[in-house]
């Protein structure tokens, strides 16, 4: 009897299983940002300039992103974001075209180019422009169909424009939430077969309890797979003196901000030492951090300005803009080592 | 009334009615069946609802406060305020008579085109030098919501987008910008010469006035600015005759900057809260705010995490963030400090420039400022000292009210362009209406005396 009941609750929690890992992967891409990247990022690639690219209906769908076809008319946001610094000084060129190819989303950009008169299918162009960080340009849709957006990229150091061409299409409504609804009836199906015996009797030999623990490994997996953030780091208070991940330096640091405080540009002369306590005289040290806990680095950037003398180096543009655990990383290189120094701070 | 058992009766009308009519023995036979589900999931329900009623319409109670939060209290304390950073950029910043041409300038509406803009026309003391529209307007719309100027002698970044880093350079900008004053340098070193009392204050603090009478050399209007008809004039200019107008027309913004040096907030009720805390006189400490208030507080602190950004004695780390603001439809998202930062750098009038009376040009915030991703959609953060009066919210007013702001931070969603930096807090519809009451007591009259807030007679 006890079984029994065991073996009628396997598929449920199959179920809750699945339910569970769609849920969870629909908050992974909530969580999907523009500074970390992930395997789902949306790419475009002109030349070898990439831009992680997407398309808002701001009006109608809010904050829902596209990556090619937009299901709707109206108001239409189109950003890069660029993922190459060639970029950020790139003059780009941005043009959106009836897709008179004939050729649907298989249009390439050969194809385009033996188009006569590109500006009388034109339906939108933005002029060359320098603009650097994202490139962003709004246009109105108001009928639906086919276009090609064209993104027409010249390098700062060259002259060869590059250029992407991406076919898309306009109104298109895809199959929406059909395809999960279809396969959640087919589950509860399967469940009804399950549980009246039917589905043993049709598959033989076919152990069903089988579908529900790979069902359970799957997901398993799959939440482990998500799951795998970094454990927190224990930090303690400033150390007097810090090592170097690999040992090969030993590093003390002093602000000329006595208490550190928030808010404030400041100064660190930093000293550094070799594993043997002589001082380090030539090295190239660059500064970055930010606070492990939130998205972000340093509000400034900081820069090793100046040499002191006795393995002493001045640090500056030094700000922290809240209170809380930051780390401040410094690489150090010198002609035969390269290592790196996490220091922990508590504001 | 008794019943009385007639069990045979009963008995054999069943029977007769199970006989003669088969439908209703079939509904009846499911309802008796899931009658107890019914039941237990109805009363599951009342029992939830009432808890829930009882748990949201308890009073709120005045928080116990950790060693923690009494630390960050203090440090929010306005008596905490750093005594106001000099500003080695501008020599007259901290000079009383500078401060009062200044005052006169901000009030003028002859500093604009037309004869109708003062700086005071969007900067208005009776609300907090703000304007309480969606975005300003002058002699055009302006692209942001206008910015109050109380307290910001201490940012080290002017503007939603930090693209000035002085005051004195920020208040040149909407003396030219087209939508804003329009008006043109040449004309206001003309107005401050023609004016007999604004040519001895200014000389008193800067010395004498280029001669303008040769109209051959100094065209009645220029400026160098783009699109508008003050440019060829300016360029027909000989470069010293340019550079005798320019240096007047920046010493006008630093007389501006020394009068918005004075305004300053004053303390609140919140502060005299944190006072009464730190004299450990709880009960006194109770009648300043409620216990909603200072469960908001307490909010304010902890789990919204409001205290990220809003912190310090003004309530804000005049840093610039990106927290996911929709964009107004029809305009691209703000840009924010990605071109706040190119324009800083690129600005004549930065702290590197020229016209810095700062020997030193130490300049670290600009030589140092974060440029690239994180900066992108960032805007900076402003003061949370005086809300009320200043909606709506937001740079281009996007956010009619505190409540609704609330509700954006609870929410924390994607950012359109960048990347906000906020997360979902999870807060109840009680705890944002905390929140709100919180914020409300921080609300004060200024510090400044009274005739620096209103025109000068």
């Amino acid at each position: 009897m006890g079984l029994a009941k065991i073996r009628r609750m396997r598929p449920r929690l199959a179920i809750c299983c699945l339910a569970l890992c769609l849920a969870n992967s629909e908050q992974a891409a909530l969580a999907h940002g523009g500074v970390v990247l992930e395997d789902d990022l949306c790419v475009i690639n002109i030349g070898y300039l990439q831009a992680h690219f997407k398309i808002y209906l701001p009006g109608e769908r809010q904050r829902q992103e596209f990556c090619e076809d937009i299901p709707s008319t109206g108001e239409s946001l189109f950003v890069m974001e660029y993922l190459h610094s060639g970029l950020d000084d790139a003059s780009i060129d941005f043009r959106v075209i009836r897709n008179v190819t004939g050729l649907g989303r298989f249009a390439l950009w050969e194809d385009v180019a033996r188009i006569a008169d590109l500006d009388e299918i034109t339906v939108f162009h933005h002029a060359p422009a320098v603009v650097p960080g994202v490139y962003s340009v709004v246009h109105r849709f108001d009928e639906p169909g086919e276009f090609i957006g064209i993104v027409t990229a010249v390098p700062n150091d060259a002259s060869t424009p590059y250029t992407a061409v991406f076919p898309f299409e306009v109104g298109f409504t895809g199959f929406g939430v059909w395809p999960l609804v279809l396969i959640a009836i087919a589950i509860l199906q399967l469940h009804l077969w399950h549980s009246s015996g039917r589905l043993k009797r049709w598959l033989g030999r076919f152990r069903p309890q089988g579908f529900g623990a790979s069902a359970v490994l799957v997901c398993g997996i799959y939440l482990a797979s998500e799951a795998h953030g970094n454990q927190a780091i224990g930090l303690s208070g400033a150390d007097s003196r810090i090592h170097s991940r690999s040992g090969h330096f030993q590093v003390s640091v002093a602000p000329d901000l006595e208490p550190l405080a928030i808010n404030t540009i400041h100064r660190w002369v930093v000293l550094i030492l070799a594993a043997d306590g002589a001082p380090v005289p030539s090295a190239e040290i660059t500064v970055r951090g930010g606070m492990p806990a939130h998205d972000h680095g340093l509000p400034t950037l900081p820069e090793a300005t100046r040499y002191l003398g006795e393995g002493r180096y001045l640090i500056e543009g030094m700000r922290f803009h809240m209170a809380g655990r930051w780390e401040v990383v410094l690489s150090i290189e010198t002609d035969a080592l390269h290592d790196e120094v996490v220091i922990p701070l508590e504001l | 009334m008794v019943k009385v058992p007639l069990h045979g009766v009963e008995d054999r009308l069943a029977e007769d009615s199970r006989s003669t009519d088969d439908a209703s023995r079939l509904t009846r036979w499911p309802v008796g069946r899931l009658f107890p589900i019914f039941a237990i999931i109805a009363i599951g329900l009342a029992v939830a609802l009432v808890g829930a009623a009882l748990f949201s319409l308890r009073p709120a109670v005045h928080p116990a406060w950790t060693d923690h939060e009494l630390q960050l209290m203090e440090s929010l304390w306005i008596a905490n305020l750093p005594p106001l950073p000099p500003d080695p950029s501008n020599a007259v910043a901290d000079d009383p008579r500078a401060a009062g041409f200044g005052h006169r300038l901000f009030f003028d509406p002859r500093l604009s085109d037309n004869g109708e803009f003062a700086c005071s026309s969007c900067h208005q003391p009776d609300r907090r030098f703000s304007d309480g529209r969606l975005t300003g307007a002058a002699l055009g719309e302006s692209k942001r919501n206008t910015p109050s100027i109380v307290g910001t002698a201490y940012s080290p970044w002017l503007y939603w987008d930090g693209r000035k880093d002085s005051q004195w350079s920020q208040a040149l900008s909407p003396l030219e910008d087209p939508i804003e004053q329009g008006g043109n340098r040449m004309a206001l070193a003309r107005l401050i010469a023609g004016d007999t009392e604004y040519r001895r204050a200014y000389t008193a603090l800067f010395g004498t006035l280029p001669d303008l009478s040769d109209a051959g050399r100094f065209p009645a209007e220029a400026a160098p600015v783009p699109g508008t008809p003050f440019e060829s004039a300016w360029n027909s200019m000989n470069p010293a005759d340019r550079e005798s107008v320019t240096r007047v027309f920046v010493n006008i913004g630093k007389a501006i900057a020394a009068y918005e040096r004075l305004l300053m907030p004053g303390p609140s009720r919140f502060d005299r809260y944190v006072e009464a805390i730190v004299h450990r006189d709880a009960s006194q400490a109770g009648t300043i705010l409620s216990a909603d208030e200072a469960t908001g507080l307490r909010l304010f602190m902890g789990k919204a995490r409001c205290i990220e950004c809003h912190n310090g004695p003004l309530l804000t780390n005049n840093e610039f963030h990106n927290t996911g603001i929709i964009s107004v439809p029809g305009k691209i998202p703000d840009r924010g400090r990605i071109d706040g930062i190119h324009m800083a750098r690129g600005d004549p009038f930065n702290c590197l420039g020229a016209y810095s009376d700062d020997p030193e040009k130490d300049c670290a915030e600009l030589r140092f400022a974060r440029t690239g991703a994180e900066v992108v959609g960032a805007l900076r953060t402003p003061s949370l000292r005086n809300l009320q009066g200043t909606a709506p919210y937001s740079h281009q007013g996007q956010t009619p009210s505190l409540g609704e702001m609330m509700r954006h931070y609870d929410r924390a969603p994607l950012a359109l362009i960048g990347h906000n930096e906020a997360k979902p807090l999870g807060l109840s519809r009680r705890e944002r209406a905390q929140l709100e009451a919180f914020l409300a007591t921080l609300d004060a009259p200024l510090a400044t005396a009274p005739q620096w807030l209103a025109a000068p007679p």
